[in-house]
């Protein structure tokens, strides 16, 4: 998984998109993606893009996304707004979420729900922190 | 003289009399002892089978907790399903109330073109309905009849356009493309909806209704293969074109 971290943003890199990182030490026990938000080395939506051809999974824009309350009954609104990430869809047993970072923790669901098959798609951290308040909205 | 006091025989017997109910006492005290060992038991039993019946009726309050909760997350998501099918069944009938309206506006559009043509021979419904005659000539209007291959591109679209492209393999080449994209004059915003399997979804807003592909065409330096195009979406094949030399 770092692997593909690490090449999405070498790609960002070569297009320029991250002049700075090479003179700026990480932060300890924190992902690289943080550290090129944060400080606002890169938008959200390249690294998302980035994130998602590398990985191969599928990139979807969540701009004006009201995600349904009900699914969070399956994925508790306190793991998403810890892990980045938002329900976006339940079909058959296949809930699919939207995912800041690649390698999110979803244990609670797993052991709670172990006949759901998840599918992760890659959004950018912006998109999914706005979809995560219009909930409550 | 006489000494008064207690004559010996009388003594002997009140003493046997004594001795005797004595004896008598201690057997009434072995059997009650007797008893009282016997209840003991009795009661070491009946508490142990308390305890025992107490661990048990634990045990059987944990499992019916839990299947309280499994009943209660099998509950949520059937009642969920329904809501979810039942919202699908409404999109599935609306959609087809559409689609019949629309192929009624299409056969009543079809009509009225060859009512204006003066085609007082063609068939109302499409040809295949009808037993071909040899003796009748083919009439001149075939051409209006619906074709659902070859989509005409649509000569004003409306502001809002979803734009399905591609291939892109990397990164660098959507972007380039998204940047191609912001110079056509007529293109206000530029939005990635989604990105999959090296085809990505653009979500356009235009200036005014305008005929985007033309003006796409004109602008990027990308040869555009439209494969589908209506006045809210299209789909195109994108092929950048040769720098000269």
């Amino acid at each position: 998984m770092s692997t593909t971290v690490d090449a999405a943003i070498a790609d960002l890199r070569q297009l320029g998109l991250l002049a700075l990182l090479d003179v700026l030490p990480r932060r300890p026990g924190e992902r690289p993606e943080d550290t090129l938000l944060d400080l606002k080395l890169v938008d959200d939506r390249a690294l998302a893009l980035a994130l998602a051809i590398r990985s191969g999974r599928t990139f979807a824009g969540l701009r004006h996304t009201v995600p349904d309350h009900r699914l969070f009954l399956y994925l508790p609104l306190h793991v998403a707004q810890r892990e980045r990430i938002i329900p976006l869809s339940l079909v058959e047993n296949r809930l699919t979420i939207a995912c800041a970072y690649l390698d999110p923790d979803l244990s609670a669901v797993a052991d709670r729900f172990p006949n759901l098959e998840l599918e992760l798609l890659v959004s950018p951290r912006v998109e999914i922190l706005q979809a995560l308040q219009r909930v409550g909205a | 003289m006489f000494i008064g006091g207690y004559r010996v025989s009388d003594v002997e017997v009140a003493l046997a009399s004594l001795e005797f109910s004595l004896g008598q006492i201690r057997l009434e005290l072995t059997s009650l002892q007797r008893r009282v060992n016997v209840d003991e038991g009795v009661i070491d039993d009946q508490q142990a089978r308390l305890a025992a019946l107490r661990t048990a009726e634990s045990k059987a309050l944990a499992q019916v907790a839990l299947l309280e909760e499994a009943r209660a997350d099998s509950a949520r998501e059937t009642a969920w399903r329904i809501e979810a099918a039942e919202q699908e069944a409404a999109a599935a009938q609306a959609e087809a109330q559409r689609v019949r309206a629309e192929h009624d506006e299409l056969l009543r559009r079809l009509q009225e073109l060859t009512r204006d043509l003066g085609a007082d021979d063609v068939p109302e419904r499409p040809a295949s309905d009808e037993p071909e005659s040899d003796s009748q000539p083919t009439p001149p209007v075939v051409t209006l009849l619906p074709r659902e291959a070859a989509p005409e591109p649509t000569a004003a679209f409306e502001t809002s356009v979803e734009l399905d492209a591609g291939p892109f393999d990397d990164l660098a080449s959507l972007t380039a493309f998204e940047q191609s994209l912001a110079e056509v004059p007529q293109i206000a915003e530029i939005y990635v909806r989604s990105y999959e399997e090296g085809r990505a979804t653009f979500e356009l807003q235009l200036r005014e209704p305008t005929d985007v592909i033309d003006a796409m065409s004109s602008r990027l330096p990308y040869r555009l293969d439209v494969t589908e195009s209506d006045a809210r979406r299209i789909v195109l094949t994108v092929l950048p074109l040769a720098l000269p030399a």
